[in-house]
């Protein structure tokens, strides 16, 4: 069970731009207090983080089931200062600065066969790290890992709920015909791809 | 007083059908059509075209959707604008118009439906067309639109294909309704809502007629889709890369700050998931992904206009009274992709 710090904003059932004036409202009332605002769709969280930012508090994000939880924390507050018991949960669904490039649906060079085995316990392997990769980006045959009837769509979609980033080439889906079926994660190009290769720390595979 | 916004349960900015969801299914839908189609569905146009004869052809369209506004006759008004735009994207004239109506028994009790309906009475008024009829139905959220019938010359239509290398891009109307919607429900920034509320309920009409005079090479309006789902779709239809300018984009007052703390409409992000034909320059701030992929609810008119005639199109529009008008970017030989976002 989740407990939080500061003044909680619960909107969860609320659709934009609620959350944000919601939490806007708090934060006229009682600026440099800690506030957590909790949501229950990805848009709210967006906007919330957006609106956190803008207003010079740093932002963290929680997830449990369907629900997010922002924390927002004054700027000028350490941050070691606010003890927020859904640190463990955070903990949990720890996201690093790694950027995974995927070529191909197989792992490694040699027997595609056993290439293929090794795919799905790595993303086993990945789903249960403590640092989990920024981002994920499917190149090539690798798209077919994020399509309907993909072996791989229970530990990708688990990846996306702890806030992994999964995006996949659209030209890559065009070409094998699955561009309908994407089940997780969004379609990219490559010039965002090309962006993240020069500018992260990107691990091709 | 009612505050019609707020009968609104899945939110007005979230009122569309995904483009990529609708896509799938029309895709299953076998298309009936025959040799007097000019336009339809087919081509992303704004609407079907329709020759009856040499000299004549029907232009035909209909737009409804959940309040954006409080305000009955606002509500109304902007409806009217927004289904009466796509006629006026196409090169086309207004002739008739019939009213969409889905409301609550309650709210029609209250006079909210008649006020409305004289709302949309005073822009069909102003577009010189005139109002045949409609239906209307039960709902428990209140739905208003219109469907309008035009003529267009068949050899005069504008359409989303016919952009050359070389054109100058011209958008008639400022951009960042979807978020200036946000902040009136939040009663926010009130310059930028009454600029985008004033924006919305005028017609495309006087743009329209100024742009007549002049080579139109392609046409679209600037609706759901966004300001880069449009432009994707001229720049795809036509084969060439348009090159928007974020810095030269009109907008609303407070738009950027408005987005910035996140009253960013769900169909923005449904858009940036959507619309992946489109290259973002990575020195722009992050807010313009927000700005470029806004829903517009009655946006303006993206011409496409030899670069001989742009300066003088766009003082004419600005002596007409059209003095958004903006000059926001360039068609270039087709590059790779469809749009590129650019300092």
């Amino acid at each position: 069970m989740n407990s939080t710090k500061g003044i909680i904003v619960d909107v969860r059932g609320s659709l934009c731009p609620k959350p944000v004036i919601e939490t806007k409202q708090v934060v006229d009332k009682a600026p440099g207090e800690v506030i957590t605002t909790i949501v229950d769709n990805e848009v709210s969280r967006d906007n919330v983080e957006k609106f956190g930012v803008s207003k010079g508090y740093s932002v963290t994000i929680a997830q449990e089931g369907k629900d997010f939880y922002l924390t927002l924390v004054p700027g000028d507050m350490n941050h070691n200062d606010v003890t927020v018991n859904i640190d463990t949960l955070q903990e949990s669904a720890h996201v690093g600065n790694r950027v995974l490039l995927m070529t191909k649906d197989y792992l490694g060079e040699g027997s595609e066969e056993l290439g293929r085995n090794l795919m799905k316990t790595f993303w086993t392997c990945v789903v249960e790290a403590d640092v989990k990769p920024k981002t994920i980006y499917f190149i090539n045959s690798a798209v077919k890992m994020v399509v309907t009837d993909s072996v791989h769509l229970d530990n990708l979609k688990e990846l996306a709920k702890a806030g992994v980033d999964i995006a996949a080439c659209g030209i890559c889906l065009d070409y094998y015909g699955v561009k309908d079926q994407v089940d997780v994660g969004t379609i990219t190009n490559l010039y965002a791809i090309t962006d993240s290769l020069m500018n992260e720390a990107v691990v091709k595979l | 007083m009612v505050r019609l916004t707020e009968y609104v349960t899945s939110g007005g900015c979230a009122c569309k059908i995904g483009p990529h969801i609708l896509q799938r299914v029309l895709d299953s839908v076998k298309p009936v059509t025959n040799d007097n189609v000019l336009a339809d569905m087919t081509g992303a146009d704004d609407a079907g075209i329709y020759k009856l004869n040499d000299t004549t052809a029907l232009v035909q369209t209909l737009d409804f959707f959940t309040p954006i506004v409080d305000d009955p006759t606002l509500f109304g008004k902007i409806a009217a604008c927004n289904a009466l735009s796509d006629v006026y994207a196409m090169g086309g004239t207004p002739l008739t118009a019939m009213n969409i109506v889905g409301f609550p028994v309650p709210l029609v009790e209250q006079g909210v439906l008649t006020d409305v309906l004289n709302g949309a009475a005073d822009i069909v008024r102003q577009s010189g067309a005139a109002i045949v009829g409609g239906h209307s139905i039960e709902n428990k959220e209140p739905i208003f639109g219109m469907s309008i019938t035009g003529s267009v010359h068949p050899d005069k239509v504008w359409k989303n294909k016919g952009a050359r290398e070389g054109d100058v891009l011209i958008l008639t109307k400022p951009i960042g309704t979807g978020v200036m919607s946000n902040a009136l429900k939040g009663d926010l920034f009130p310059t930028g809502v009454a600029q985008a509320v004033a924006s919305m309920s005028t017609l495309n009409k006087y743009a329209a007629e100024v742009a007549q005079n002049y080579t139109i090479h392609a046409c679209t309006d600037i609706t759901g889709f966004s300001l880069v789902g449009h432009s994707v779709e001229m720049a795809a239809a036509s084969g060439i890369t348009i090159d928007l300018h974020a810095h030269s984009l009109p907008l609303f007052d407070d738009v950027l700050e408005g987005a910035r703390m996140g009253l960013v409409p769900a169909a923005t992000y449904g858009n940036r998931k959507a619309i992946t034909d489109v290259a973002i320059g990575s020195d722009l701030d992050l807010v313009w992904q927000d700005i470029v992929f806004d829903p517009q609810t009655s946006g303006g008119l993206l011409l496409a206009v030899p670069p001989s005639e742009s300066d003088q199109l766009l003082a004419d529009l600005h002596s007409a009274g059209v003095t958004s008008a903006t000059m926001i970017g360039m068609c270039e030989s087709f590059s790779g992709v469809s749009v590129q976002v650019i300092a």
